[in-house]
């Protein structure tokens, strides 16, 4: 959670990799200059010189602070610029900033992590850490709804996070859709019973 | 440290002032649109009329501040010393509110910071009252307890010094030919003046109940139908947050007025009555979580008398009454918080 002593000044970074992720949502892969170490839930603000900044919550593995990877949806100026940008493209990196989840709370506790549309990406950094220390948690359920299923993050990853031992992972779409297999409904009702028995007994004390 | 004020007669004023620390003094003085800070050459300093018109923020927070460059050097801002003559108790109290903001955090400001450290404070009692003032009903009291360098109590033939730091009483041993001691009839009449003061303040008309009662009375009232008719009186100009000594929202935007093509990052003040402030991105219907000027005039008082309890143990609003004087739209925020807190 180190910051620079002018917590003002950008850190330069280069544009390393681009993934797209949905017709409006990339993945951006970022170098910086020098590591940036941060807790998830922190994010960073990214500066495009002469066109502005914006906040931005790393979607990458807290443990990675050489490699920040940002999922960034396009809606206005900056972000716009952002999806113009090619690999190569020098920008800026302020932060981190804002204090970052409670995660040393989790200890011995189960987890449910509850995601909506481009809001898995902030949420990302936050299952990296908790699928790192997942021997010191109880179960850890995530549920990830979002509108459309071509609105879908990180689909590739699914499988990969269900097959953890103790993880349990769903992904639901609002309203019926003809390339949609899967579960239907909004994500914060279905959501609503996940457990129908009480929280695992907890191997660590917690505070 | 030692306490006892010390007697400076009113014609050695400007030595002492020559021997304040600094490259630069600021001082108020009298102008056609009112006393403000200037840095005169000859002419004393009006120390026995109103309180100047600017806040001190601009001194620490100056409205417009480069504070990075691309790809900038890593240097921290260097600012020279300078002095403050003629703050008072309100000012003195502002600053104090600004370090909870800018030094009291998860992390330092440094341009704050640097600023701060090249101040030398000197704060003077006040006398006589002025209509617009009610620090007594925040709170306050109209001579200083703390917060500064120098004090000076003004007497009929000068003024009772007093230091407040180490800094101020090396300027006071640098000036000891200046001082003589202040006899018990000196101590008496500062202490006199003070007591008149706050009378005064205590008695004037308009006054708010104890801050702590307001903050009971308006909690949880942002969406208080009450606060309507006054922002049908605001015309969103943002001057009572330009001339506020505690207001402090910011905004950075890049610039490339020094050499086109590179750009440095620039902090400028901004106001939460604007409309545009906490704007946020896309198209939505709600691109602000305060769309209506009612809810953002609600939030910035409460911002004052409400929450800046909980943020800083202290009042917000020092009781300068500067908003009120600069309100184009002839809003007195005592009025504001009487009327509200009454309807509640
Ligand atoms: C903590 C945090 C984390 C976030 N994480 C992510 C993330 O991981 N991924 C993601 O995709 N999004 C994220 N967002 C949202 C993201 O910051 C916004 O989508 C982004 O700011 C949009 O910037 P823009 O310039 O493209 O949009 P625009 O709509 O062009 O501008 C957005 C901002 O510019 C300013 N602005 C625009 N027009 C004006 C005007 N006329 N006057 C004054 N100001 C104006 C406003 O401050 C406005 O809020 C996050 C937001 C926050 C607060
Ligand atoms: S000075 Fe008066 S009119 Fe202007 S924004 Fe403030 S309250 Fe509104």
């Amino acid at each position: 959670m180190t910051l620079r002593a002018n917590p003002y000044e950008p850190i330069a970074a280069r544009l390393a990799d681009v993934v797209d992720e949905t017709p409006t949502i990339r993945t951006f892969v970022f170098t910086p200059e020098e590591p940036i170490p941060f807790v998830s839930g922190q994010f960073v603000q990214l500066c495009l010189p002469g066109i502005g900044e914006a906040p931005f919550t790393p979607s990458s593995s807290p443990l990675e602070p050489n490699r920040l990877e940002i999922t960034i949806l396009r809606t206005g100026a900056v972000t716009e610029a952002l999806h113009r940008l090619e690999p190569g493209a020098e920008l800026g990196i302020r932060g981190p900033l804002g204090k970052g989840y409670p995660v040393e709370k989790l200890q011995g506790k189960d987890i449910l992590v509850v995601g909506g549309g481009v809001g898995l990406a902030p949420l990302r950094a936050l299952l990296y850490h908790v699928f790192h220390v997942r021997d010191q948690l109880g179960r850890i359920e995530i549920k990830y709804g979002s509108r459309s299923p071509d609105e879908l993050l990180f689909r590739r990853q699914y499988d990969q996070w269900s097959a953890l031992p103790g993880v349990r992972f769903s992904a639901t779409v609002d309203v019926p859709h003809p390339q949609w297999t899967g579960r239907t409904g909004v994500v914060t009702v279905t959501s609503r019973t996940v457990w129908s028995s009480p929280a695992a007994p907890a191997s660590c004390s917690s505070s | 440290m030692h306490r006892t004020p010390r007697f400076l007669r009113e014609d050695d004023l400007s030595a002492l002032i020559s021997a304040l620390p600094g490259t630069r003094c600021y001082q108020p003085i009298e102008k056609p649109t009112g006393t403000d800070y200037g840095t005169p050459s000859s002419s004393p300093p009006s120390l026995r009329g109103k309180r100047p018109t600017s806040p001190t923020k601009p001194f620490f927070l100056p409205s417009r501040e480069r504070v990075a460059a691309f790809w900038g050097s890593r240097d921290l801002p260097e600012i020279e010393p300078f002095s403050l003559v003629g703050l008072r108790n309100c000012d003195l109290l502002s600053i104090r509110y600004l370090d909870h903001v800018f030094l009291g955090g998860v992390c330092e400001d440094p341009f704050y910071k640097a600023h701060r450290a090249a101040a030398f404070l000197v704060s003077v009692d006040c006398s006589p009252p002025q209509e617009s003032c009610f620090c007594t009903a925040v709170g306050g009291v109209p001579y200083a307890d703390g917060g500064y360098d120098l004090n000076l109590t003004p007497v009929a033939e000068g003024y009772l010094v007093v230091a407040g730091t180490g800094a101020g009483e090396s300027v006071l041993l640098a000036t000891a030919a200046l001082l003589t001691e202040a006899k018990a009839e000196l101590l008496a009449e500062g202490e006199e003046l003070r007591a008149r003061m706050v009378e005064s303040l205590s008695t004037a008309a308009r006054s708010t109940p104890d801050p702590q009662v307001v903050a009971e009375r308006l909690g949880g009232s942002e969406a208080h139908a009450s606060w309507e008719p006054w922002a049908g009186k605001c015309v969103e100009c943002g001057a009572c947050t330009a001339v506020c000594p505690t207001c402090h929202c910011y905004y950075i935007i890049d610039s490339n007025d020094a050499a086109p093509g590179s750009y440095t990052k620039i902090r400028t003040w901004d106001s939460c009555l604007l409309a545009e402030y906490a704007r946020m991105a896309g198209m939505g219907a709600k691109l602000t979580p305060r769309p209506r000027l009612r809810s953002r005039l609600a939030n910035r008082v409460l911002h004052k008398y409400v929450y800046s309890f909980a943020q800083y143990g202290m009042c917000g609003c020092l009781g300068c009454g500067r908003c009120d004087e600069a309100c184009l739209g002839a809003i007195a925020i005592r009025d504001v918080v009487n009327a509200v807190g009454a309807s509640r």
